[in-house]
């Protein structure tokens, strides 16, 4: 299964590679919102420092959702998920595989985003062990429960629209909690004990084990 | 040849969206026999087709398809069974040679099986670094048949194989119908060419989502 999985992941990236949706697109789309928000408040810098933690994890969602919404319609394309089917390939294969190559977008987009704003708002770093975890978590949070309505919506003509209204309840809590995560990080603080931390991390190992569980029915759906 | 070789679908319903597409159909194919369906559009062919790799789920009814059994093996047949639909199930913005690598990673079979095959179709030359948004209809059909050989099912299940496929790619395709026949896997074929009858060996006429001959009226249920 590893094998597929990482055939699976490896092709997610080559389509990334060839189409560079992420990189002329997404990455992009995310500094403008941060470059809105940033001219929007004006150069009130203590503001734009408090609401950094918040504003850069909804910017990594809704771009996400875009990533998610990438990631199916090439599916969509000659039934190509229907393919990778009828090779024997088992849904958790595709779902692991999957997973990993919108991880590495994110964790791009997510190193992109960060820099966007530490030159923006300027906000203080204590903690960048806490930082780093949290993001992680997150990420397989968000990756693994936009994957499997990602499945869901795509067979659905309205679907990729339907997608942010399915999505963005069900990942408000890991939004908050990674954002609550970075504002702890900006004193040193506790550090990787942080409480906020082990909430990230519960949703974390929660929504992998569900969207692992769930991507099969959601795909075959 | 072991029983388990065999396809035998008895009183199969399936409902698409409230739809009985295929019903009460029965239908028994030996290993190494290759059946041609035959019927209008809407006939229940291409569901026939899909639910015998797989991909659609018995509403009543019950088969036996190479030993699987339906409903509940369906993920087991599609690893068994090989289906060339309407569609390519190709990557548009991989090449040629990576769509064909992905489906080596994924059938886990030796380089050599799809190198074998691409060269069997003629995608290896000018068209192996490709990119298959830039090809034909037919240059498409010939690189997903050369994924389908290289995976050497034992079920072959084929929507309008000759659909945008040359001369010299049907003559192929029909070639290696016969080869796979004569080692013992079966060929069921849906078309409205009829050119394609050529390599059948049995007929079998659909209509209103069964085989001719044996038409029911819909009952309530199977339209609900």
């Amino acid at each position: 299964m590893i094998r597929r999985a990482w055939a699976v992941a490896r092709k997610d990236m080559l389509i990334e590679f060839r189409s560079k949706v992420a990189l002329n697109q997404v990455i992009p789309f995310a500094l403008a919102v941060l470059l809105t928000f940033g001219f929007a408040l004006d150069t009130r810098d203590r503001l734009l420092a408090e609401i950094a933690p918040g504003l850069f994890w909804v910017v990594v969602l809704f771009s996400s959702l875009y990533l998610i919404s990438r990631s199916f319609r090439v599916e969509r394309e000659n039934s190509a998920m229907e393919g990778l089917v009828l090779y024997g390939v088992d849904p958790m294969a595709i779902f692991l595989g999957k997973l990993a190559a919108l991880a590495v977008q994110m964790f791009v987009l997510e190193a992109v985003a960060a820099a966007g704003i530490a030159v923006l708002f300027n906000p203080p770093v204590g903690s960048l062990g806490l930082l780093a975890i949290s993001a992680v978590a997150a990420t397989l949070a968000i990756g693994s429960i936009g994957l499997v309505y990602g499945a869901l919506s795509s067979s659905e003509h309205s679907g990729e629209s339907l997608l942010p209204l399915l999505v963005i309840p069900v990942l408000a809590p890991i939004v908050i909690s990674a954002a609550k995560c970075w504002s702890d990080a900006e004193s040193a603080g506790t550090g990787i004990y942080d409480p906020w931390l082990k909430i990230v991390a519960i949703f974390s190992v929660v929504f992998l084990a569900v969207g692992a569980a769930a991507f099969g029915p959601a795909m075959e759906d | 040849m072991p029983a388990d070789d065999s396809v035998s679908l008895s009183s199969v319903t399936v409902t698409l969206a409230g739809f009985p597409a295929l019903l009460n159909l029965t239908l028994e194919v030996k290993a190494g026999e290759t059946v041609f369906l035959r019927g209008p559009n809407g006939a229940g062919k291409t569901t026939l087709l899909r639910t015998l790799a797989g991909l659609e789920k018995l509403t009543r009814g019950r088969a036996r398809v190479l030993g699987v059994e339906l409903p509940g093996g369906e993920r087991s047949l599609r690893a068994l069974a090989g289906m060339m639909g309407t569609r390519s199930h190709l990557y548009e913005d991989l090449t040629v040679s990576e769509n064909l690598d992905l489906a080596r990673r994924l059938l886990l079979v030796p380089s050599s099986r799809i190198d074998d095959a691409a060269e069997l179709f003629g995608v290896r030359g000018r068209l192996w670094r490709q990119r298959v948004a830039s090809l034909s209809a037919g240059q498409k059909r010939r690189v997903a048949l050369a994924a389908l050989v290289a995976k050497n099912p034992r079920l072959w299940l084929l929507d309008e194989p000759h659909s945008s496929l040359d001369a010299s790619g049907r003559e192929l395709l029909d070639k290696l119908l016969v080869e796979a026949t004569r080692r013992g896997a079966i060929a069921i074929v849906a078309s409205h060419e009829a050119d394609a009858a050529s390599a059948a060996g049995r007929v079998v006429d659909m209509v209103g989502g069964t085989t001719r001959g044996a038409i029911p009226r819909p009952s309530p249920e199977a339209q609900a």
